[in-house]
């Protein structure tokens, strides 16, 4: 019997444009519907609505009417030796058949081992062995779901032994060898690059831009020996640099606001939102138009560096 | 370009990734101490026994949240319950709340201790409030009252014969705002109960309903699809008071009428 065709995606039907998300989540159900000024696209948490009916199902549907709404998982497990798991895969494949995102994403880390669910993310080794297996698991994953993969860069507080490359080129590796996109984590490379001493910048740099289809921001919090990656908190001004340097060194992309702790009012959500607006815009100008772009040099000096 | 941070010391031997994988398992359930595995992984105590914590944390958070009154009742015990039940029930979904599930299996295997102090009203109380999660999240639709012809059933209602008046507790207990000071005290199991507990069609929020006459005349005369007048006629009331005891019902979400 012959295998169906591999899906291949075509990276440049995907948007290169900035659009500016918030999450859609349960606190906001009735909210966001009416007050919604300045949100382009929304996010879901894809396990939050798979097995869901009900409430969940009703607001995604009325949501889908308004907006273009993307899944990101946090329990596709990717790094896990565990074989993938078939009920998931099924009941997000029916998800996106739903929902019909652009792209759909998960984080490069693992969630789940020997059949046990952890609810979050574990890192992975940075080494050949672990691009191997992951790369053969995105490919699986992109394959079966026939859309654009975006695998995200995670919050990690513990660097597993054995490394022979670093964060970014773990990433970038995996990235190209799996030909899946990247959403890019600005709070997530600072906070690493806080917690393991390396320079954010330096990380930003390595990524390949080309590959870069969408931008996490979210706040986080001091733990004082460590940064943890909350979401609970307003976006931090270290954070938004390194956003404004993210956009000028890669380039515009959807850009979402995350806030899964603590989550606030409508309208703080929303006024946060606008001032990841207002960041791009001081880079890259207004959506749609030329716009006043910063020199990297502007933004290194800006950065401290 | 320094992109690599600085162990305290290094491990003895590279661990191969499925061992990696392995020592966090163990830490993540519980079964090795962020020492010992830090002493392999020769990453930083503090930053393994995060981890550690995250683990037990979530699950801790969604029993908090799924059964908030049987949290609230279980204050002093509450986090050696949260410890057995990770150890003994392995997290199996993907989906956060469902690892919540079998909570009230597990409470009914310490009730056969006695000096547990787990009763049969701590288990129905926890069946009630799984319950509520489970109606919530249920993906059985509602049909709307101009896709029925006559009074149907709440397709997501569920019936809990319960032994002790759970649910009047519940009342009283969210009455007091979970307040500490002000908690009821656990009713004596001489009124049981049968409780409704349902999505409502229109708030889709869970929500349960302690069956009274009207409530269960309604129930009857949906599930049935009896006459009105003639069901209105058996209960010796009139069918105005029928209808308006069908309405009240339809309102509350037990029923859906025409529309």
């Amino acid at each position: 019997m012959r295998s169906k065709r591999e899906y291949r995606p075509d990276w440049s039907k995907l948007p290169r444009e900035a659009r500016f998300g918030v999450g859609l989540r349960r606190p906001h159900f009735d909210g966001i519907l009416e007050d919604n000024e300045g949100v382009d696209f929304l996010e879901i948490v894809s396990e939050n609505f798979m097995d869901f009916g009900g409430r969940p199902r009703k607001v995604l549907t009325e949501a889908l009417n308004r907006w273009p709404v993307i899944l990101h998982g946090v329990s596709l497990s990717i790094g896990s030796l565990d074989p993938l798991n078939e009920k998931y895969l099924s009941h997000l494949q029916k998800l996106i058949e739903f929902a019909r995102p652009k792209w759909f994403s998960d984080h490069l880390s693992y969630s789940s081992a020997f059949g046990v669910e952890y609810s979050d993310l574990i890192p992975l080794p940075f080494t050949e062995e672990v691009v191997n297996h992951v790369v053969g698991r995105v490919k699986k994953v992109q394959n079966r779901m026939g859309i654009p993969f975006l695998l995200e860069n995670p919050s990690y507080y513990a660097e597993m032994p054995g490394a022979e490359m670093n964060e970014a080129q773990f990433m970038k590796e995996i990235s190209e060898r799996a030909d899946c996109g990247i959403l890019l984590d600005v709070n997530n490379i600072w906070v690493n690059a806080t917690n393991h001493g390396y320079d954010p910048y330096e990380y930003v740099d390595a990524i390949p831009a080309e590959r870069v289809f969408q931008y996490h921001i979210a706040g986080h919090d001091d733990f004082g020996e460590f940064l943890v990656d909350t979401h609970g908190s307003h976006i931090s001004p270290d954070v938004y640099r390194l956003y404004r340097y993210a956009l000028q060194k890669i380039g515009p992309a959807w850009t979402l606001l995350e806030w899964d702790n603590n989550i606030p009012s409508l309208e703080v959500l929303l006024r946060e939102n606008r001032r990841v607006r207002d960041a791009h815009e001081a880079v890259l100008g207004a959506p749609g138009t030329a716009g006043s772009r910063g020199s990297a040099a502007e933004l290194h000096a800006e950065a401290g560096r | 370009m320094r992109l690599l941070s600085k162990k305290r010391s290094p491990p003895p031997s590279r661990p191969a990734f499925a061992e990696t994988m392995h020592i966090m398992h163990r830490l993540l359930r519980g079964e090795t101490s962020p020492e010992t595995a830090a002493e392999r992984l020769g990453a930083p105590v503090e930053r393994l026994a995060i981890y550690q914590q995250f683990a037990r944390n979530h699950i801790d958070n969604v029993l908090k949240k799924n059964y908030t009154v049987l949290a609230g009742l279980f204050s002093e015990q509450w986090d050696e319950l949260v410890d057995g039940y990770l150890a003994e029930y392995p997290p199996g979904s993907y989906e956060l709340n469902r690892n919540a599930a079998r909570f009230r299996e597990y409470l009914a295997t310490l009730a056969l201790d006695p000096a547990r102090g787990i009763t049969e009203f701590h288990l129905e109380l926890a069946e009630l409030e799984w319950t509520e999660f489970s109606v919530y999240a249920s993906q059985v639709e509602i049909p709307t009252p101009e896709e029925v012809t006559r009074p149907m059933l709440n397709p997501t209602l569920q019936i809990l014969a319960l032994k002790n008046p759970v649910a009047e507790y519940v009342d009283r207990w969210r009455a007091s705002g979970g307040d500490k000071s002000h908690r009821p005290d656990i009713l004596s199991p001489a009124s049981p109960e049968t409780v409704f507990v349902l999505r409502h069609p229109v708030s889709g929020l869970a929500l349960y309903l302690k069956a009274d006459h009207s409530l269960l005349f309604a129930f009857k005369v949906a599930h049935e699809g009896a006459n009105v007048a003639e069901a209105a006629k058996l209960a010796g009331i009139s069918e105005t008071d029928a209808v308006g005891i069908l309405h009240r019902a339809a309102d509350a979400g037990l029923i859906v009428l025409p529309g």
